[in-house]
Formats: C-alpha cells, sequence, structure tokens
C-alpha cells in the first residue's frame, strides 16, 4: 500500500510462488529441449540453439495466456481470486522469459551479419506485403517493447505516481501485446511447421482467452447499461438488509456510471466506493476481514465507516451515506469526500432473521 | 476497474479478436503444403538416364 514504495513486494509466500513458477519454467525448457534433441526417425538432428529459442517463445507465450485467462475467471469465479495476488510477479517472470527468447533469437538469426542487428531485424525480410512470407519477427519486437514498458512500470512507485487510472490504461497494452505474440506465432511457427498441432494450439489458445475477455466484458457492459436507469438524484433503493450476506457486499449502481458497494458486518451497514484506490479493483467482490473491507485483488484494506485505510497506511476512498428505512438499504448517490466518517446504517438483526 | 476502462477493456477485445481471428484464418489457408522437391524429377531423370531404377 502507500506506505512505501517497493520495488517487487516479497513475502514468503510470493517466494514460495515464485520458486514454484521458476522451477515450472526450467522444468518446461528442459523436457522441451529434451524432447527435441532425441533422435528423429529421419536422422536428422535439431539445433540446440534454435530449440532454446523455441522453448523460451512457448514458454513466454504460455506464461502471458495464463496471466491474461486469470483476471476473467477471477470475475467469474471467486476460487480464482487468490491467483490475483501473484499476477504481478507472473508478469515480470514473463517479460524475464521473453527477454531471453528475444535476446537469442536476435543473436541467432540477426547478429552475425554485416547490419546492425536491431536493423537487420527490419530489413532482412522485405516481404512486408505478404501474409505467408510475413516479418513475423517484427511483430514479436513490438509485444517486447510493450512487454518492457509493462514490466518496467510495475511496481508501486509508478502505480502512484501515474496514478491508479493512467497506470490502468498503460497496463491495458498487455491486450494488443498478447495480440501482436498470437500473430507472431501464426505468421512464424505455423507458418514454418506443418505440423497440424500449431494451428491447433494457436487457435484454441487465443479463441479461450478472447472468448473470457469478450464474455465479462459483455456482461459488464450489460450491467453498466443497468446503470443508465439509476438516473435518480435521491436516494437509492439497494436491497433488503438480509439479501447482503455478512462480511460481504452487494455492488449497487449510481448515476454516471460510478458503483457503490454495500457492505454488512453483523448489524451495520456501511457503503463506500467500489473501485480500490490501488488498481481500481473491485472492492464490492471483497469481503470485511479483521473488520476492515478488503480488496480481492491484492488485499488492500479499508475501514468500512471512513473509508481509510489503517495505519501505517494513508490510503482513503469515498464513503456514502446509508440508512436503513422499512426493511431496506437506501444510499445517498452523491459521495461524500474520501476518508469521510459515516455513522454505519444499524438494522435489526432478529427481525431479518425471523 | 471503474467505468471508462470497463468499456476500453470490452472494445479493445472487440477490435482485437477479429483482426487476429482473420488474419489466422488467412494464414491457415496460405500456409505452405507438402513440401516440394525441386531435385527430385532431375535426380530420377538422373537415375532413368543411367539405366537404373
Amino acid at each position: 500500500m502507500g506506505h512505501q514504495y517497493q520495488a517487487i513486494q516479497w513475502n514468503k509466500n510470493k517466494l514460495v510462488y515464485s520458486g514454484y513458477v521458476l522451477i515450472a519454467v526450467v522444468a518446461f525448457l528442459a523436457v522441451f529441449i529434451a524432447t527435441g534433441l532425441s533422435p528423429h526417425p529421419s536422422g536428422n538432428t535439431a539445433d540446440p540453439v534454435v530449440l532454446t529459442i523455441r522453448a523460451l517463445g512457448v514458454a513466454a507465450f504460455a506464461m502471458l495466456t495464463m496471466i491474461l485467462a486469470i483476471g476473467p475467471l477471477a470475475r467469474l469465479s471467486p476460487r480464482f481470486r487468490p491467483m490475483l495476488y501473484n499476477r504481478r510477479h507472473l508478469g515480470v517472470m514473463t517479460f524475464i522469459v521473453s527477454s531471453a527468447h528475444f535476446a537469442l533469437a536476435l543473436l541467432w538469426y540477426h547478429g552475425g551479419g554485416p547490419l546492425n542487428p536491431f536493423v537487420s531485424l527490419f530489413v532482412s525480410n522485405p516481404l512486408y506485403d505478404s501474409i505467408p512470407g510475413f516479418p513475423f519477427e517484427v511483430l514479436g519486437f513490438a509485444a517486447f517493447l510493450i512487454l518492457f514498458a509493462l514490466a518496467a512500470t510495475s511496481h508501486d512507485f509508478w502505480l502512484n505516481n501515474l496514478s491508479a487510472p493512467a497506470w490502468k490504461a498503460l497496463h491495458m497494452l498487455v491486450y494488443p501485446a498478447y495480440a501482436l505474440l498470437v500473430l507472431h506465432v501464426v505468421l512464424g511457427a505455423m507458418m514454418t511447421e506443418r505440423a497440424i498441432i500449431y494451428p491447433v494450439i494457436t487457435g484454441v489458445t487465443f479463441a479461450l482467452v478472447s472468448g473470457l475477455h469478450l464474455y465479462t466484458g459483455l456482461l459488464e457492459w450489460r450491467a453498466d447499461g443497468g446503470m443508465r436507469s439509476a438516473k435518480s438524484k435521491g436516494w437509492i433503493d439497494v436491497c433488503a438488509p438480509g439479501d447482503i450476506a455478512d462480511m460481504r457486499a452487494v455492488i449497487a449502481p449510481l448515476p454516471k456510471g460510478d458503483r457503490v458497494a454495500v457492505f454488512r458486518y453483523g448489524d451495520k451497514i456501511s457503503a463506500v466506493t467500489n473501485a480500490c484506490r490501488h488498481q481500481n479493483g473491485p472492492l464490492g467482490e471483497g469481503r470485511v476481514v479483521d473488520g476492515r473491507i478488503t480488496c480481492p485483488w491484492h488485499g488492500w484494506q479499508y475501514r468500512p465507516d471512513d473509508g481509510v485505510s489503517p495505519p501505517p497506511f494513508t490510503e482513503k476512498i469515498a464513503t456514502y451515506n446509508v440508512r436503513v428505512e422499512k426493511g431496506r438499504v437506501f444510499v445517498d448517490p452523491k459521495p461524500n469526500a474520501p476518508g469521510t466518517k459515516v455513522e454505519p446504517a444499524v438494522f435489526n438483526l432478529q427481525e431479518m432473521s425471523s | 476497474m471503474k467505468k471508462p476502462h470497463r468499456r476500453a477493456h470490452f472494445l479493445m477485445w472487440l477490435i482485437i479478436a477479429p483482426i487476429v481471428a482473420i488474419t489466422f484464418a488467412i494464414a491457415l489457408t496460405s500456409r505452405p503444403g507438402v513440401p516440394f522437391n525441386e531435385t527430385t524429377p532431375e535426380t530420377l531423370a538422373d537415375v532413368n538416364a543411367a539405366g537404373g531404377d
């Protein structure tokens, strides 16, 4: 959180997690290369350097695919939410693997000629108007530049200095980067390797990732469409107190497309903005842990009555006035200044359970 | 995410998905077939000329 900047927020769990990922990547590379080097019936042997380039590329592609699947899966099922905690570390590791792939490929295919390797990358194959012969390396290089920018700005120093909206906008470039990588594979390995497994794996992988993002995006779009009906300037009827599970929230639409998270903890109800200060994570999908609203994405916490992070942290989010009347929870759509204390609405717990 | 980012996310995938899908389809139909060995006819001609089988 905002108490101090750390390039990488290591803790024991993340060390263990990153250790497992590292072991998995090394094991994958070893199996890929060993399999490729095994004797072929034709008597031909694969080049170990080319195999290593391929192995690194496949590993980076698979890792980025997993990263992009985590977000929509976490929106569809809470079971995937713990994976969000480690997504940033996986992203940085993906960049490291893709850097190795890029450096090795650049040296191997473009490092031996008279031209600068970076110039050679762009001019050695001039078939820019051809699909089968397109210089697919250029697409991979463009994706690599985006991944570099994302990895370089991945820590909270940049998040705080750029502001959450600008940082989020920048990091949404990962989607075009993924598209470039898919095209890099489609116009590269898929065109040179005749085995049907290449188009099958590439096609299915992209269909899954894009399908997940389009489906969850459509759900959000529909939800936002429902919010257009929330034009009333008066208090908004959210739900009955019993509709909110204990220590959980109901997310309600507000005018102008904002959302409010209405939390119940025991017989009290408080309302805060649904957007976490960290990365605009959906607070209403989190829960109250140790008396604090906890963001499901990275665990940032806020007190429900004033939206202030517990000391030593200093983040504040907007609160909303809330009341319970005639068995219904009402929220004033006008947000209070971040950190404004609002007395929780209290209701009769026994009436709710009877 | 806030509404502008939700919209941008959805629109981005609405653009990305068809572009990649169409390129994928074109590339799939443009894939080279079984490799053609240009030396085979000449080799066969040489073998035939030499009276081999």
